[in-house]
């Protein structure tokens, strides 16, 4: 599959091996003495909280496996900008432009009983990386790892280093390395104190980002965060969700700026909560310390803000994104092929509209992407589409917007610039670069549903564009932009009267097509988009094969109906994708999917029960603890389901009228609805059913209002109809 | 709403590698394999010192350039890599869940196949350095394979020492030929037209169905294997006073050998952790027992030393124990060889040549319960420097490894239905619950025992009356709620009375499937679900009850009326026996769960 964006950090690491071709090397082994004597620094250091003896006497943290007396995370943060006539001898450069970093975590814990000690039994420390060129040292992490257990008596053992076991491997074993400890003699009623520490040294490139989590799997009593950061260095976070946001700092007396917070009694983290979103909804803060001197390795945004330390403000970040766009290289070559491909369309098409035209240039531009083998970043994707438009000469209303969906932060909170998603707005239409083709051109994704947006009114190379931000936010879409319709026949097999067999097709729009995304090989997206653009089949250089992707994707429609039909049995016979829903001519994706449901007839006496309603799909069944709710609601979007089946009473038996009753039902509630209807046409049993969800993000006080849709939903699945033998 | 398991066909399924369990790649065939093993002698002897391996094989793109991979395993310590051809190689660690630390890596040849119909080879050399680790030759390529050819070549004094023995092949695919050249014996094992491999997990290990050629001879005989295994075992522990002031100290109480044995397993199964170290020697050699004291963590072999020695300690005849697990095919007298074993607990020998085993691994088995994987396995027992002892690990009954439960469905006072009753589970599924039990935070147990509950009933929400703990058995009693009402249809209600409603797991998946199938307990599942009819109500068309009885398990459904009328009861009960099911049995097996399942859903007509 071709994967035309890739990531920032796939990003960073191609674009140092572009630009030095140098060498990347794990250490293999340990430095013991170099682990001791960080070790005997960090247990001569107080820190706050680690105290044995600390007062756990809490609500909180009663009935725990586990508690954390005390997590510290820790980073200090230099500038080293000394002459360096080595680097200026290879390289031209003359001085060092490095941070130097020190990163320390540590940790206490009580362990109160077996389940704990095997838990904190068992730690792995990355290998020492250094990447260099001509000797010349451009990255160089260091690692250190210690541990000691305090015993209730009081007695301190410290874990000898010594026990740290070392696996290597590679090319003569010089190449790759795992470090790994077995805490010894852990058990319950000790208190283990341990830590991480990292050294870095980064010569033209930038740390990467550290993100902290403040809720963990057990409570702690003392959680606190430490930075210190040089002044000629940049340090800003962004705190979501809760977390706590500081903006005013202090100094350290050698004229560090200091971020410094602690929390007390946090609570542990429950993870198994139903339509939550962690970025929306957790705890979390990210910190970015980074060079504005402009590192050779990473892309700064020009004027970026000089050194200092500060709560990631929405203006600077717009900024640096306004920059970022400014200097984004855009895909010259496939700007042009797509221009030559989207002249010819509008030769073909000489009644579309403006609106097609631009679409058709979407289209294009995906296409010549994959069609040249091309990997960019969606903001060069954007702004390529963005030169496309311009290109194509009336269309220059187009801007670059930013904009993150909602498993990410909001991006009126982001803290770094390469963190959202960039985007081109074009009318109260939007543009989305995505490896997944079903969002259609000018369409606005669920995902960003309500979600809100910055748009960058100036041309995207306005060296002033950061100066033109304007906020906004996504309409919330209908439902009925989000639709699942589904027609099914079934008949009990005659061949095995347990079962059913199904003929259905589905008919998707808006997110409700991510279902099926798998269903659609690659071969058969590109087939689509050459025909919607009428050009020739090109030879696609992407290796994969299309006789095994196509045994890949029946493969996972065969796990796929087991949901579609809500039965770890259910066998698929044959599927048929008769519309992809990747072209905006035909933006439905339609699929006729056959198959066998097994065990769906049961007997009752003589009468049989076909249990039908199994047929509309896996239903979320919400049960146990889960029917409490504490948070909000997030799903991905507003959406509405109607299915219709019909089925086909078999010879000799009758439908028992009466046992289509349940089958009819309607909630209704300030969330949404289910509804359905089942009657007897034409000698036929009809079956219908309907759910729809009004919002995204629901108020966690609306949960009982969407558990009675969901508990109808889910009854409904079980629902059936009963046949008798004719008389 | 519909749960959101999209069809989504992933990434790492898409570039899924031979490492992996990825589908198969039709595209690319192994135009031939040719597999060689040499058998080198030591000088001057009889022993064999090394085992040079060299692997060539051809591929062939059939419709469109490609690239194949081939891997290959190896650790330094007992398999040392030599050189590779043929591609682009890349090496990496090799790491596996239930593995702390051990030296297991790979390296992964890419070879380019630049067009339709274009070949490549490759060729890789390794060498066994502790030749009694190569036992056997797994027949299985992640492409088909058209011709292959499996050759030993060894030297003619080793001919009648070393046998070669085709397992799980069919004969007519397979040609075996002997020949003589000069001093040396060549045996060749040539295959053609091999499927890709595919395993499936409700199949027995690999090590019993995979298709392979089993090589026997490193060990003449169980003796020799035994003293072999002795290697290992350091006789000395210079911390051994610890361990035997810490078995008395956890025996101080104890009055009989019985309660000696349960205490210090208890002990062993609580405080040490299992921490797998498995580099180089440590494969098969235990710490010393005073160091896995120390260090209150070790795996199975670990646990073992220290429960062996802890016994010696207070007086008892604490012995190592190596044994197979179920995933094991031989029998350490069948096939004395490494392979036979992959497990190590203890024993105590007791008087009238009583014998009782512990697994210092089984933690949720109370002891001197043990877990199913080493019922009915073969034991070698450590009997002095010379000769071992033999014998079986008991296999206990279906009777030992029970889930039962019974409950009423019965109207609440707001008209609402709700289930009252209990579950109670034995042996291995005891041993389940406890373990997900421990594995939970204090604060959510009852959770996990309401979802037991909610498991067997189907309702929305659970309440707990009690719990009830035993030796063998943890009984949990509650209520479970928001029953779905019967169906109601005029004047008749149809009853779901379904006491096991997942019984359709227990069929096996037949599709492409080229392996038997495993029943790896002994079990009986006995579940009893009631309902209580509502005034004015009688049940009609009460089914007849269903029995069935094959090789591997006997099951009945019935339904009963309480002489009053005023209550309906389905009880079914399934007795399964361990078995492995041979894959011309799984069609039969199935069609078996299909009745049981028609006659559990059967809906019972109030009127």
């Amino acid at each position: 599959m071709h994967i035309p964006y890739s990531s920032p950090a796939i990003r960073r690491l191609l674009l140092i091996a572009v630009i030095l071709a140098g060498c990347l090397s794990a250490q293999a082994d340990i430095d013991k003495k170099y682990y001791s004597k960080v070790a005997e620094k960090v247990w001569a250091t107080e820190l706050p909280g680690f105290n044995p003896d600390a007062d756990l006497s809490d609500s909180i943290f009663q009935g725990q496996n586990a508690v954390f007396i005390a997590r510290y995370n820790g980073i200090t943060a230099d500038f080293d900008n000394d002459i360096n006539p080595t680097k200026q001898r290879l390289f031209g450069i003359a001085n060092n432009n490095k941070t130097r970093a020190t990163v320390l975590k540590r940790t206490m814990v009580k362990i109160n009983d077996a389940t704990a000690a095997e838990d904190f039994t068992e730690f792995s420390v990355s290998p020492d990386v250094k990447f260099d060129q001509h000797g010349h040292v451009f990255v160089s992490e260091k690692r250190a790892f210690g541990a000691r257990i305090i015993k209730p008596d009081g007695s301190i053992n410290e874990v000898d280093i010594n026990e740290v076991l070392t696996k290597k491997g590679g090319k003569k074993n010089k190449e790759d390395a795992e470090h790994k400890i077995a805490i010894p003699g852990l058990e319950a009623g000790d208190i283990l104190d341990y830590f991480y520490q990292t050294e870095y040294a980064l010569d033209e490139v930038n740390l990467d980002e550290f993100p902290i989590h403040l809720l963990a799997k057990y409570p702690t009593a003392l959680f606190t965060i430490d930075i210190k950061v040089d002044p000629r260095l940049n340090m800003e976070y962004g705190a979501y969700n809760g977390a706590p946001k500081l903006t005013e700092f202090q100094h350290t007396d050698d004229g560090k700026n200091l971020f410094f917070l602690q929390l007390r009694n946090v609570y542990s983290l429950d993870e198994s909560i139903p339509y939550f979103s962690a970025a929306r909804q957790m705890p979390l803060m990210e910190f970015y310390i980074l060079n504005p001197n402009n590192p050779l390795m990473a892309y700064t945004p020009k004027m970026s803000r000089p050194g200092g330390m500060r709560y990631a403000n929405p203006a600077f970040v717009m900024r640096d994104m306004g920059f970022a766009i400014v200097d984004t290289k855009v895909a010259d070559k496939v700007v042009n092929d797509a221009h030559t491909i989207v002249k010819n369309w509008k030769k073909a098409h000489p009644e579309a509209t403006d609106q097609q035209v631009i679409d058709a240039a979407w289209i294009a531009i995906n296409y010549s992407l994959i069609k040249n083998d091309e990997h960019i970043s969606g903001r060069s994707m954007a702004k390529s589409f963005y030169k496309l438009l311009e290109k194509m000469d009336s269309f220059t209303d187009a801007r670059i917007a930013v904009t993150t969906p909602r498993t990410n932060v909001a991006i009126n909170e982001i803290a770094n610039f390469n963190d959202a998603a960039f985007v081109v707005m074009l009318n109260d239409r939007l543009f989305y670069p995505s490896n997944r083709h079903q969002i259609l051109p000018g369409e606005i994704p669920a995902s960003l549903d309500g979600e809100n947006y910055v748009l960058f009114s100036a041309r995207p190379d306005n060296p002033n564009l950061y100066q033109s931000v304007q906020y906004g936010t996504f309409p919330t879409t209908k439902a009925a932009a989000n639709t699942l319709r589904m027609e099914a026949t079934a008949t009990i097999d005659p061949e095995n009267p347990d079962s059913v067999k199904v003929a259905s097709t589905y008919t998707l729009s808006g997110t409700e097509k991510d279902f099926f995304t798998g269903a659609i090989t690659n071969k058969r997206f590109i087939d689509d988009t050459e025909s919607f653009l009428g050009v020739k089949p090109a030879k696609i250089k992407s290796k994969h094969d299309d006789v095994e992707q196509a045994e890949k994707v029946r493969e996972s429609m065969e796990e796929g109906v087991k949901t579609l039909w809500n039965n770890d049995e259910a066998k698929l016979t044959d599927f048929e994708v008769v519309q992809t829903g990747t072209t905006p001519d035909k933006p439905e994706l339609i699929i006729k999917v056959n198959g066998n449901v097994p065990d769906l007839v049961s007997q009752a006496g003589n009468n049989l029960m076909v249990k039908l309603g199994g047929l509309i799909g896996k239903q979320e069944e919400v049960t146990g603890k889960n029917r409490e709710r504490e948070v909000s609601v997030l799903m991905r979007s507003p959406h509405r389901i109607d299915m219709t089946i019909w089925f086909e009473i078999p010879e000799g038996y009758e439908l028992v009228e009466e046992s289509l009753n349940d089958l009819k039902n309607t909630v209704t509630t300030i969330v949404g609805m289910e509804g359905s209807d089942a009657t007897l046409e034409d000698g036929k049993v009809k079956i219908r059913f309907s759910e729809r969800m009004n919002r995204s993000i629901l108020p966690e006080t609306t949960w009982p209002e969407m558990l009675k849709i969901l508990d109808a939903s889910a009854a409904f699945s079980n629902a059936s109809i009963i046949l008798r033998p004719k008389k | 709403m519909l749960r959101l398991n999209r069809i989504i066909l992933s990434l790492a399924a898409l570039f899924a590698t031979v490492c992996g369990a990825g589908a198969a790649n039709p595209n690319i065939v192994i135009q031939q394999l040719d597999y060689t093993y040499k058998f080198i002698p030591a000088k001057g002897g009889e022993r064999l010192e090394k085992v040079e391996i060299t692997e060539n094989c051809t591929f062939r793109a059939n419709r469109k350039e490609d690239t194949a991979q081939e891997v290959s395993y190896y650790d330094d310590s007992t398999l040392k890599l030599n050189k590779i051809t043929g591609g682009d190689v890349s090496y990496g660690l090799m790491f596996n869940d239930d593995i702390f630390f051990d030296d297991s890596k790979a390296a992964l040849v890419n070879v380019d196949l630049k067009k339709a119909g274009a070949t490549a080879k490759t060729s890789i050399s390794k060498t066994y350095i502790k030749p009694e680790f190569f036992n056997k030759v797994f027949i299985s390529e992640p492409y088909a394979v058209e011709l292959a050819s499996y050759t030993f070549e060894l030297p003619a004094s080793m001919e009648s020492r070393f046998t070669f023995e085709p397992r799980n092949i069919d004969p007519a695919k397979i040609v075996e030929s002997t020949e003589r050249k000069g001093n040396k014996i060549i045996k060749r094992f040539t295959l053609k037209d091999l499927p890709e491999t595919k395993h499936f997990g409700d199949a027995p290990s690999r090590n019993i169905c995979a298709p392979q050629i089993v090589v026997r001879g490193h060990f003449r005989d169980v003796d020799e294997l035994y003293k072999y295994l002795l290697t290992y075992i350091d006789p000395t522990d210079p911390g051994a006073s610890a361990v035997e002031a810490k078995a008395r100290e956890i025996t101080a109480g104890c009055s009989t050998d019985a309660e000696r044995i349960d205490a210090i397993t208890r002990w062993v199964h609580d405080n040490i952790r299992y921490v797998a170290v498995e580099h180089g020697e440590f494969s098969h050699k235990p710490d010393q027992p005073s160091e896995v004291l120390r260090k209150l963590y070790g795996d199975c072999k670990c646990s073992a030393s220290l429960l062996a020695a802890m016994f010696r300690a207070v007086g008892l005849d604490g012995r190592r124990v190596w044994i197979g697990t179920t995933s094991i095919a031989d029998n350490w007298t069948d096939n004395p060889s490494i392979s036979s074993g992959n497990h190590m607990i203890a024993c105590v020998m007791l008087p009238a040549d009583s014998i009782i085993f512990v697994d210092g691994t089984a933690t949720y088995s109370n002891p001197p319960l043990l877990p199913t994987g080493i019922q009915g396995r073969q034991a070698l027992i450590e009997n002095g420097p010379e000769h071992p002892l033999t014998a079986f690990v008991p296999l206990l009954p279906a009777s030992s490894n029970t889930w039962k439960s019974d409950f009423t469905i019965a109207p609440d006072a707001d008209g609402s239905l709700s289930a009252t009753g209990s579950v109670t589970l034995t042996g291995t599924f005891n041993s389940s619950l406890l373990y997900t039990l421990r594995s939970t935070p204090p604060a959510r147990r009852q959770e996990v025992l309401k979802d037991l509950l909610l498991r067997d009933i189907n309702g929305k929400t659970a309440t707990i009356a009690s719990e009830n703990p035993e030796f063998d058995s943890y009984t949990v009693s509650g209520t479970v709620n928001n029953i779905p009402r019967p169906k109601n249809v005029g004047s008749e209600l149809y009853v779901d009375l379904n006491p096991l409603p997942d019984i359709a797991g227990f069929k096996y998946e037949l599709k492409e499937r080229t392996e038997p199938g495993e029943q790896t307990n002994n079990s009986i599942i006995d579940q009893s679900l009631s309902f209580k009819i509502p005034a004015g109500l009688t049940a009609v068309d009460i089914p007849e009850p269903v029995e069935i009885k094959n090789r591997y398990f006997t099951a009945s459904v019935s339904t009963t009326l309480s002489p009053d009328g005023s209550l309906i009861t389905r009880r079914t009960v399934i007795e399964k026996q361990r078995a492995i099911i041979p894959l011309s049995d799984l069609k039969a097996y199935n069609a078996d769960i299909a009745r049981l399942q028609r006659a559990c859903s059967a809906n019972i007509i109030l009127k």
